[in-house]
């Protein structure tokens, strides 16, 4: 017990870099689309292939994504992506803030425009945005 | 841990059951209509080539590949050619000609704003003509024109040293002055293309050389869609609701409009707005 106790105090965590975050995002948006959306992900291609016009499957795909990110970010404490990355949320990770942190997802305008607004704050401050007003940070098990 | 494994496989198993309502609510992605509306706007040409500088454009590949989808769906029964465009690349109107006339539903044109040169190549081709009244159309010529800037490099002292094999090899550059024979020979080529277009209207709307509108019609001038409509050039004037009630007549059910579009991307929707014609483009244009 006291082992497991010094083992975990040992443990150093530090802001998750640029390009981990980047392999994360990479792996839960594949994860979120093309297994879990599989359903839409498939009425999404067929409707593209038919050239429909596929406004809504895609503005439904973006939100059952929003939706996968939020749940696992508040009731697991990490996506799969970011479990697989070693990533996990510190600061704030209540329910609200799991929603605000990743409204970006949400397909409505304004709240699209942060698609385009995230990665240039997270770039240049190396922090999102909406993680600064959340009051959390994305860090990374280093040791 | 194994809460976290549980609410995990929870969540993975409620947003697939959330996917599947989601697929059954996105049914209305798939429109139901039995008449295609394939839009032709803005400048022909053969190949995409919009952006933040060009006007709006439209390419022969991109409306070749629409009717190509529209001529496959077994639910569609006609198409509509929804035309605002001044005209564009001869070769490009051309194309999107001929493929409408390999087309075996009956097709429409409905000109709302400009349909006129290479825009009106393409109306002409269909089967039926329908435009606004105070719409352009008509335009049949055929324009070239390029900048001659030998006498800004001569002001500047920049020499324009010509090697070529092939005495017509550099027509058209704008570093020294055409000759009258080079002049001859791009007005040959117009006139051939001329000779293409007036051919392929008067074949197309069935009109008769012999006519004494010959001369007028053939003089490259627009025509408003009323005066076009006299000229024999539209077969009627209105808007939607006429190619609607002229389409149901000749399906014996109702015309029912479905859009068929390429989809845009994030960058076309961004730029849309901003376009700006700066580049003079191909020299042979139906404008």
């Amino acid at each position: 017990m006291q082992k497991k106790e010094s083992a975990k105090k040992k443990k150093q965590v530090q802001p998750a870099s640029v390009w981990f975050r980047l392999l994360s995002f990479v792996i839960d948006l594949f994860i979120a689309v093309n297994i879990i959306g599989w359903p839409l992900a498939k009425r999404l291609s067929d409707s593209l292939a038919e050239n429909f016009h596929a406004t809504t499957t895609t503005a439904l795909l973006a939100l059952l994504t929003f939706f996968y990110f939020v749940l696992f970010e508040r009731f697991v404490g990490a996506t799969i992506g970011m479990a697989i990355t070693k990533i996990s949320i510190s600061g704030q990770n209540t329910l609200s803030s799991a929603f605000l942190r990743n409204c970006y997802l949400i397909p409505f305008f304004p709240l699209n425009l942060l698609i385009l607004i995230e990665p240039i704050a997270l770039l240049g401050w190396k922090k999102r945005l909406l993680e600064r007003w959340t009051d959390s940070t994305y860090e990374r098990v280093v040791a | 841990m194994k809460q976290k494994w549980i609410m995990a496989s929870a969540i993975i198993i409620g947003l697939f059951i959330l996917a599947q309502l989601f697929s059954l609510g996105a049914q209305d992605d798939i429109k139901n209509g039995n008449v295609a509306v394939i839009p032709v706007q803005g400048t022909i040409v053969a190949t995409g080539e919009s952006g933040v500088f060009q006007d709006s454009v439209v390419s022969s590949d991109e409306v070749l590949e629409l009717i190509d989808k529209a001529t496959r769906d077994p639910r569609i029964k006609a198409i509509v050619f929804e035309i605002n465009s001044p005209g564009g690349s001869a070769v490009a109107s051309d194309e999107v000609g001929q493929a409408i006339k390999a087309i075996d539903l009956p097709t429409v044109a409905h000109i709302r704003e400009v349909g006129a040169s290479g825009g009106y190549w393409i109306a002409s081709t269909t089967d039926y003509i329908v435009a606004n009244r105070m719409s352009m159309t008509g335009s049949i010529g055929v324009i070239a024109s390029f900048l001659d800037f030998s006498g800004f490099i001569e002001r500047y002292n920049v020499s324009y040293e010509r090697f070529v094999s092939g005495e017509y090899k550099d027509l058209g550059t704008p570093f020294r002055k055409v000759t009258n024979e080079e002049r001859d020979i791009f007005q040959e080529k117009l006139d051939m293309i001329h000779d293409y277009f007036i051919q392929e209207v008067y074949e197309n709307r069935h009109l008769s050389k012999d006519d004494e509108s010959y001369e007028l019609i053939t003089s490259g001038s627009f025509f408003l869609g009323v005066e076009a409509y006299n000229l024999g050039l539209v077969d009627e004037l209105g808007g939607q609701v006429q190619v609607q009630e002229h389409l149901a007549q000749v399906l014996g059910e109702e015309a029912v409009f479905v859009r068929f579009e390429t989809e845009k991307s994030l960058f076309d929707i961004l730029s849309g707005d901003v376009r700006i014609s700066l580049i003079p483009q191909s020299p042979l244009l139906l404008q």
